[in-house]
């Protein structure tokens, strides 16, 4: 009877626990089935989409941002830029996950990995290449053909193709490259009023750079105890190193950082591996001795290194076209300006001038899954966005200001699920001229116009807006642009296909034994000799595998 | 007259280990004849029922998972899933052995782990003692609080803060070296410092915690036993290593063996945030190469190969030192 009673309440414990479970697993399936099933039947009833006057659904996946502000009563599910596009062009959008910055990448990679794609998504070349070959994502060639505007095939070949073409493979368009313009140039950034004060001339050669460096440091001008002349930081030839890199320095002498170059006979070799590296690294070697660079930069990212830069110890750093939004933080204080930059253009080491190299200009895709319902929405919202983020109307300022059609800082453009930018600008011949002789009459794209209310603010005593004059302003970082791109005096990367299958499994060590050697010979701890031993290393180690099978991407698509 | 377990439980709980199944069956089996079994099955039954929910989610979370193993031998492709990838044999092993510095690689692994397996025993144990002989109990509870501290701050965080305290030129580190003559070292920077650092700053920031274990460990021996050992003339430090000690030794055996399995983690947090391009050679480990190549470069296959055979490793690791306790310590963990 005891025995009954306990068997009893144990019996009922486990099948309650059970159904719990069973609970859970109904509520699962449950949950998943809404982004399939309305999709589902949306598909049989709209296969004609807008022109019928019915509406078609995709979905995709975002990314939240920090600066993205809602209006009250708005969401990522319901909101203003969503209705628009659902109203204007028949496209309603749903999110199947939203993730943040830091999350986001990884949050791609597993959707990839567990087969769990969205209708249409952002991923990078590496992505791009394995979800062709997996056979996940759709052929775009012929949908591009037929529902892509003429305007978006102008907009989208502005570079001659280029980018297009990265995102073909076999002559199929696998993916919409998240475009936008290469053409933007690193420069170096000096403190002007240290140069007045020690009466030196403006570096124009990397001699120069050496001796206005060595001078800042001796004569100290900043007064300060940790001097150096050149801010690096921890990753300095990374692309990723915006501020306080040394691409432009190895540009300076006629060296790129791995991108693919003209061999003279019709080939591509890598830049790495070139005798003009090696040169820059002896200089570098000499500044480091000299005590030009930190000895500590290797451990001290952007942030940190700048700090030098904002405490008056270094007045010197190379960096791309955005880089006096960093050096605002030192330069302006308590609304003063207690800093003087000034932009000049790579220094050359000898009578050439020094070509600074640029990428191709698209690092991101949009590509649609192939079990997507209606692929053509997303061409759509691709028409749509070039439209309204170009020559937008009153009322298509709903795309990139929220329902009021005001800017109030709230970043709603952000909400637009699929960008593409501009491939071409030009913001170098235009800004300058307008600011100088305050005349707004020549802008011409809505970028233009805000930067010129920026830098206006500042020609008018705002401060704050210091940066924008150093970027748009006459003699400002945008300034030289015309002439480098007038002379085709950039260089630009002449590999732009997917990584090669050697490249996949040896790109990691032969960048590893390059960073390992380069810094190595910057810090002085090895001779600049070991220079030539690393480009045989690189040679054995997959680097003429993957010259090999880059030059005959070459040879295919040249 | 018949003597039920469930009986004499009533005055003495019967523990596992005190009174185990074996000796249980051999009392029912001597008291009650062969009935015996049958009669503990009859009566235990349900709770071996009970049992089976827990299985269950053990299997499922724990031992089909183990299926992805599978992957190692294969060029993963997402969409085909787990089944339907092409299979090919070795070559992520091949891939990682081909590494030209795989040698390299595993050295510093096993070199920094060992390191911080060994100083994490030894600091938390002789921080444990010392604090057990302060007779103010504030004055414990403070430091204790103190060196745990460290304990819940992320490397992200602390590598940041110890670029500042080791810089060679501003860092408080070099500074005090200076005052005895000390020319500023670059920690970070150099080969020769490197791993050092990594397992000082470790130990520093884990000590606190090891701590709390072996202090717990300490409470639980027995008072009489110092009492008799002074009796016996023993003064603190004889005590300390013929009661403490060996009262201490079961807690020490099982985190020895424990910590044994992490042979192959040297640390990726920590390592990842810290080292740079010059300090390749002496802190490359095996997590933050599988980072580089599997996960930057998506290579599923790769990473699962690694994975595994970190996994089989430490299961050799820890298999061996459970032996080794249990021959030589006389310890059973299970």
């Amino acid at each position: 009877m005891k025995l009954g009673r306990k068997f009893l309440l144990i019996t009922t414990l486990i099948v309650s626990v059970a159904l719990a479970a069973c609970g859970n697993n109904a509520k699962e399936t449950e949950k998943s089935s809404p982004s399939a099933s309305p999709s589902a039947s949306a598909g049989s009833s709209a296969s004609s989409g807008a022109e019928s006057g019915e509406v078609i659904e995709v979905s995709t996946v975002s990314q939240s941002d920090p600066y993205l502000k809602f209006d009250e009563g708005e969401s990522w599910e319901k909101n203003s830029i969503y209705d628009a596009y659902e109203k204007d062009i028949g496209v309603k959008i749903t999110n199947k996950w939203i993730a943040d910055v830091t999350q986001f990448k990884e949050k791609v990679k597993i959707t990839i990995a567990s087969d769990d794609l969205p209708d249409f998504l952002m991923v990078n070349a590496t992505q791009l290449k394995e979800l062709t070959e997996a056979d996940m994502i759709m052929d775009l060639t012929e949908l591009y053909e037929q529902y892509a505007t003429d305007e978006t095939k102008k907009f989208l070949t502005m570079d001659g193709g280029l980018q297009m073409k990265t995102a073909t493979f076999d002559g199929k368009l696998m993916g919409i490259p998240s475009s936008y313009n290469p053409y933007q140039y690193q420069n170096l950034y000096v403190r002007t009023d240290w140069l007045k004060e020690l009466n030196l001339p403006e570096p124009k050669t990397m001699a120069d750079l050496v001796a206005v460096s060595e001078a800042f440091k001796a004569k100290n001008p900043g007064g300060k105890s940790t001097t150096y002349g050149l801010a690096v930081s921890k990753n300095p030839f990374s692309i990723e190193t915006g501020v306080t890199g040394l691409r432009a320095f190895l540009n300076g002498y006629h060296a790129y950082e791995n991108i693919w170059i003209d061999d003279g006979n019709g080939g591509l070799v890598n830049s790495d591996i070139q005798p003009e590296v090696k040169q820059a690294l002896a200089a570098l070697q000499d500044m480091f001795k000299k005590g030009l660079i930190d000895p500590e930069f290797a451990v001290k990212d952007t942030e940190k290194a700048a700090e030098l830069l904002y405490d008056d110890g270094i007045g010197m750093v190379f960096g791309a076209t955005w880089t006096p939004a960093q050096l605002v933080k030192g330069a302006v204080k308590d609304g003063k300006i207690v800093q003087e930059w000034g932009v000049f253009p790579i220094p050359s080491v000898d009578g050439n001038p020094a070509r600074p190299q640029i990428g191709i200009g698209v690092d991101e895709y949009y590509v649609i899954s192939k079990k997507a319902k209606h692929p053509e929405g997303v061409i759509k919202l691709l028409n749509q966005w070039i439209v309204v983020d170009n020559h937008p109307t009153e009322d298509q300022k709903v795309y990139g200001y929220g329902k009021d059609r005001v800017e109030k800082g709230s970043n709603y453009w952000l909400l637009n699920p699929l960008r593409v930018g501009k491939q071409l600008d030009n913001n170098g011949e235009i800004l300058p001229k307008a600011i100088e002789t305050k005349d707004a009459s020549i802008l011409q794209t809505q970028d233009q116009k805000n930067r010129y209310e920026r830098a206006m603010k500042f020609v008018d005593g705002d401060t704050s807006m210091w940066w924008e004059y150093l970027i748009s302003g006459p003699k400002g970082a945008f300034s030289y642009g015309p002439e480098i791109q007038k002379n085709k005096q950039y260089m630009q990367n002449k590999f732009y296909g997917a990584p090669t299958p050697t490249m996949v499994d040896r790109q990691e060590i032969l960048t590893k034994k390059r960073d390992e050697v380069y810094f190595k010979i910057m810090m002085n701890q090895v001779s600049v000799d070991e220079f030539d031993k690393f480009v045989e290393e690189w040679k054995k180690l997959g680097g003429d595998e993957i010259t090999k099978e880059v030059n005959e991407w070459y040879s295919a698509n040249k | 007259m018949r003597v039920y377990y469930s009986d004499v439980e009533i005055f003495e709980p019967l523990s596992e280990q005190t009174f185990p199944l074996t000796a249980r069956l051999q009392l029912n089996i001597e008291v009650n004849g062969m009935n015996g079994l049958t009669r503990i099955w009859k009566r235990e039954w349900p709770l071996h029922f009970m049992l089976i929910p827990g299985l269950f989610l053990v299997l499922l979370f724990s031992y089909v998972p183990m299926a992805g193993i599978i992957m190692a031998f294969q060029k993963y492709v997402p969409n085909k899933g787990l089944f339907g990838s092409p299979f090919i044999g070795m070559k992520n092993f091949q891939l990682l052995i081909d590494y030209p510095d795989i040698g390299r690689i595993f050295f510093n692994t096993m070199f920094i782990a060992v390191m911080k397996i060994a100083a994490g025993l030894f600091v938390p144990i002789t921080i444990a003692i010392l604090l057990n002989e302060l007779r103010r109990e504030w004055i414990k509870r403070t430091f204790q609080t103190l060196v745990y501290l460290p304990h819940f701050m992320s490397w992200v965080l602390l590598s940041g803060i110890l670029v500042d305290i080791l810089s060679p030129s501003s860092g408080i580190f070099n500074q005090v070296l200076g005052w005895f003559g000390v020319k500023p070292i670059f920690f970070l920077g150099s080969n020769d410092w490197f791993p050092y650092v990594m397992v000082a700053s470790d130990v520093w920031k884990e000590f606190g915690f090891g701590t709390i274990v072996y202090l717990a460990a300490l409470t639980s021996i027995n008072p009489s036993l110092y009492e008799a050992a002074a009796m016996d003339g023993a003064g603190r430090i004889k005590q300390t290593f013929y009661v403490t000690l060996p009262g201490m030794m079961p807690i020490i055996v099982l985190m020895l063996t424990l910590n044994i399995g992490n042979v192959l983690n040297a640390g990726f947090e920590q390592i990842f945030n810290l080292y740079s391009p010059p300090v390749y050679e002496s802190a490359d480990i095996i997590d933050t190469f599988v980072y580089r190549m599997g996960v930057q470069q998506a290579q599923f296959g790769f990473a699962t190969a690694v994975g595994l055979l970190k996994s089989i490793v430490s299961f050799l690791f820890v298999s061996l030192s459970y032996v080794l306790a249990y021959r030589l310590a006389n310890y059973r963990i299970f």
